[in-house]
């Protein structure tokens, strides 16, 4: 009787979870996939010392609380950046490296990354989903 | 006390199954959303049914004197520019990309003599969700509208010469390009400002490039979410945040930046100036 009633809850609870999942579903997209080849945590150091934080939001880097550019969140979920460029993994790395050649008379100052800065940096951003 | 606990047990398994079966349906997208594929119709029926009771409770709009108004010149003129490539005229097909639309726009001579003209003024102004018909409460202002009803009222019964007559003495009379009466002044009521301000971004699609918290279906990630957008110091990374510049941005983006993406949508004054105050209300709110 007890090991009859345990089994009908496992079945119970797992069909539970698969409906659940079934009907969420509906609910979240999932992040398109990017392919960059970039060390995550260095770009995440790289963000906090290039001082990104002074004018964007970015989820995971220390006091990056800034509102003078638009918030880094959910960027890999961005058709264009800046309005300009189509969010490629080429073209964020040239924004982050050289703003003003792309967008002169932008807010966004050069900061001075290298371009495999650039590139780390990108890559952390683009785990933000 | 057996009965009452197997009956229990007998209602939660019937609604587990129907819970699991309708999340089975939407998973498996049993229903085929194809336009080539005609709905059943029950379905059909039941669709077409539910809508016309949902404009029904909803109508209480008082029909101004129809004949009164200027339905052979201006109403003629507005259903031409505006309605026609959709629902046709007398001997005039609709423009080609309407064609094999799921609903199809109906013939308007069907919508002028089956409908009352209080349930067209409601569906022109209020729009159909998940059907082409848009609203146009946004674009054009009360008389307009009631122009146009006018309009499909009385031309149920012209044959297609006197149509083609019509039209040219309209067209003689009432030249384009036609001063829209959108008599919308921004309300003086804040609350009003904000509520026609969050269907503003609706209505100009600015939900299809932007996330817009409040605002369902504005989750999309085109251009940068507008969460906090008057809290920041510039817009668009060029215009320092200022009302006025965010207005100017909303109207004018290619003036601003000619390298944007985001396009000019004929954005009013009154309806930007609105999209601002609920911008500004959800930044209070939110952060």
């Amino acid at each position: 009787m007890c090991v009859a009633a345990t089994k009908r809850r496992q079945v119970f609870s797992g069909w539970l979870m698969c409906s659940a999942v079934l009907l969420l579903s509906a609910c979240s997209e999932p992040a398109p996939d990017v392919e960059i080849d970039g060390n995550v945590e260095q770009g995440r150091a790289l963000l906090t010392s290039a001082g990104c934080g002074s004018c964007h939001e970015i989820p995971g880097v220390t006091g990056a609380q800034g509102r003078v550019g638009p918030p880094l969140d959910q960027l890999v979920r961005r058709g264009y950046l800046a309005g300009i460029l189509p969010n490629t993994p080429d073209n964020l790395v040239r924004w982050i490296a050289d703003p003003q050649a792309i967008a002169p008379g932008s807010a966004m100052p050069d900061t001075g990354v290298t371009r495999t800065e650039a590139i780390d940096m990108a890559a952390y951003l683009y785990t933000l989903d | 006390m057996r009965l009452l606990k197997h009956k229990l047990a007998l209602t939660i398994a019937l609604g587990l199954v129907l819970i699991s079966g309708g999340g089975a349906f939407v998973y498996l997208g049993v229903y085929n959303v194809s336009a080539l594929e005609q709905h059943t119709l029950p379905v059909y029926r039941l669709l077409q049914y539910a809508m016309r009771r949902a404009v029904a409770v909803r109508n209480d709009a008082v029909v101004p004197p129809l004949d009164e108004l200027d339905w052979q010149g201006r109403g003629l003129r507005l259903y031409e520019a505006h309605c026609e490539q959709c629902h046709g005229n007398p001997g005039v097909a609709p423009a080609s990309f309407s064609l094999g639309m799921v609903p199809a726009p109906t013939a308007i001579q069907a919508i002028g003599r089956d409908r009352s003209p209080g349930d067209i003024y409601w569906v022109i102004k209020h729009g159909i969700k998940m059907t082409g018909m848009p609203a146009w409460d946004y674009r054009f202002g009360e008389a307009d509208i009631w122009q146009v009803v006018a309009y499909i009222h009385h031309m149920p019964t012209l044959t297609v010469d006197d149509y083609r007559q019509l039209r040219e003495r309209a067209h003689a009379s009432t030249p384009l390009p036609l001063a829209h009466d959108t008599t919308t002044a921004l309300p003086e009521d804040r609350a009003e400002q904000i509520l026609l301000g969050r269907v503003a971004l609706q209505q100009y699609n600015c939900i299809s490039c932007h996330k817009i918290p409040g605002v369902t279906a504005g989750s999309n990630h085109v251009g940068p979410p507008l969460g906090g957008i008057t809290t920041r110091a510039f817009i668009a990374g060029v215009l320092p945040y200022s009302e006025a510049n965010l207005v100017r941005w909303i109207r004018f983006p290619q003036d601003v930046d000619p390298a944007t993406t985001m396009p000019n949508l004929g954005v009013t004054q009154v309806h930007a100036q609105a999209m601002v105050a609920y911008l500004q209300s959800i930044d209070k709110n939110g952060d």
